[in-house]
């Protein structure tokens, strides 16, 4: 399984961090990628709709753009925060985190 | 619109009106051109629909106030979370940071716009402010959720706490307004606009707090957000976009500064923190143009230009610097130095205005 992950605006646009950023989920330790095919058990990831707009009149939001291959399936989804407490929540949190945080 | 301030102006002609804007004092010609231009947006319909109600008993009217709550949302992601401050319960000079950082700006923000612009909070109409802080772990960022502000603790390495900059306090506040006055939609050149209407007064927010002219005042954003670790002053600078950041985590600062360098791209909304570079220096040279205080002038302009009812959500750069050339023309006259200075402004950065503008 691959997952690029990508997150873009916020109150500035910094070309350094805008990048997508490449997951090796078999790369990854096994407890981060029992949580990781947990939540997208959870969050039912493949089944998303591929956007979720954001909140009406809102601005400088971080928008997360996910993109999962697993086998034959390909999904992008992209979230904008505020993101509800939540398994998606969680999956922005994991994926941020695998990713090397901000860096 | 008519404003029940201004209700004088509701029942007069429109040459009377127009020769208000003409010959009259600069409050009086402020007014008088808003009741000019027609508006035939859903607020206008409101303020009709409201005008044919059976009069009301008369109430005395409630004297402006500041309503600000302060949440933490405890390092979750929860908003808006726990009350820690508000006006009846104002925090200690030496509390949270974050948390005084929050309620003070919030009350420079809305002691600016109405006292510069007799406005009464975001919407006009004294809506209480609610701001969150720290939001998330480690977060790098503040937003406008349309409903209120939050902001971020910075993760340390390479952003410091989102409440440090009095101007991105007042960015994010901005946002609000131009959402209740304009709707400009959140991509491409309306949405740069957005961002650059939330740029202008967040920093003429920061100049009046700090009592600086156009020609003393360095016209970056968010000024002391970035740990010393990064190569950089600010996340924008409006006199020199471009220039505010040049650094090897965070790359160079994308901003340009003339039409002939636009970016086109879909990535940051279609580029709206970008592109707003373009009409950022365009404000930054009308009002160096105009010395003095920011706000008076300039600011005044383009605040008028905001309540416009010809500032539709898609106005692009474009139609959005004549608006500010006509605003110019109603505020000081045609052809004033004011009008010429804004039109001028314009042409240096790549937009010029149709003279027909400056002239009729």
């Amino acid at each position: 399984m691959r997952v690029q992950f990508q997150t873009s605006g916020g109150i500035g646009y910094f070309p350094g961090l805008a990048a997508p950023r490449t997951i090796d989920v078999d790369a990854l330790d096994d407890a981060t990628r029992q949580q990781l095919t947990t939540l997208l058990q959870e969050t039912d990831f493949f089944n998303l709709p591929a956007r979720m707009p954001s909140h009406p009149g809102s601005a400088d939001y971080q928008t997360y753009r996910i993109t999962i291959e697993d086998g034959a399936r390909r999904h992008t989804v992209n979230v904008s925060d505020p993101v509800p407490l939540g398994p998606l929540r969680q999956l922005i949190d994991v994926l941020r985190a695998a990713a090397g945080g901000d860096r | 619109m008519c404003s029940p301030r201004h209700s004088i102006f509701c029942i007069m002609p429109p040459h009377i009106l127009r020769a208000i804007v003409e010959r009259g004092t600069l409050e009086e010609r402020t007014a008088a051109s808003r009741t000019l231009a027609v508006d035939a947006t859903f607020r206008s319909l409101r303020a009709t629909a409201t005008l044919l109600r059976p009069i009301a008993p008369e109430v005395a009217p409630q004297p402006a106030t500041k309503q600000r709550t302060i949440y933490t949302a405890n390092n979750q992601q929860q908003l808006p979370g726990t009350v820690v401050a508000s006006d009846k319960n104002p925090p200690a000079a030496n509390a949270d940071p974050a948390m005084v950082e929050a309620f003070n700006g919030l009350g420079a923000t809305w002691d600016f716009y109405f006292e510069v612009f007799d406005r009464q909070s975001i919407d006009d109409e004294g809506m209480p402010l609610n701001a969150t802080v720290h939001y998330g772990s480690r977060y790098n960022n503040a937003f406008w959720n349309g409903q209120q502000m939050v902001f971020g603790d910075g993760d340390g390495r390479l952003f410091n706490r989102f409440t440090i900059a009095l101007d991105v306090i007042g960015h994010e506040l901005t946002h609000g307004v131009t959402q209740d006055e304009a709707q400009l939609q959140y991509m491409f050149q309306p949405g740069a606009l957005n961002e650059s209407m939330s740029d202008v007064f967040g920093s003429l927010i920061k100049q009046r707090k700090n009592r600086q002219t156009a020609r003393t005042a360095d016209w970056l954003i968010g000024e002391g957000l970035f740990t010393p670790a990064v190569q950089g002053k600010a996340l924008r600078s409006m006199k020199a976009p471009g220039t505010a950041y040049s650094d090897p985590v965070l790359g160079d600062d994308p901003q340009p500064d003339h039409m002939s360098k636009y970016v086109n791209t879909y990535d940051d909304n279609g580029g709206v923190h970008i592109n707003s570079g373009i009409p950022n220096r365009a404000f930054y040279l009308a009002a160096y143009a105009l010395d003095g205080n920011a706000w008076e002038k300039a600011g005044r302009i383009w605040y008028e230009t905001l309540r416009d009812s010809a500032l539709r959500p898609n106005t692009g750069f474009k139609r959005f610097a004549g608006l500010t050339v006509s605003a110019a023309g109603r505020l000081y006259g045609q052809g004033s130095v004011e009008q010429k200075s804004v039109a001028d402004a314009w042409a240096t950065v790549g937009l010029t205005v149709s003279s027909r503008l400056t002239t009729e």
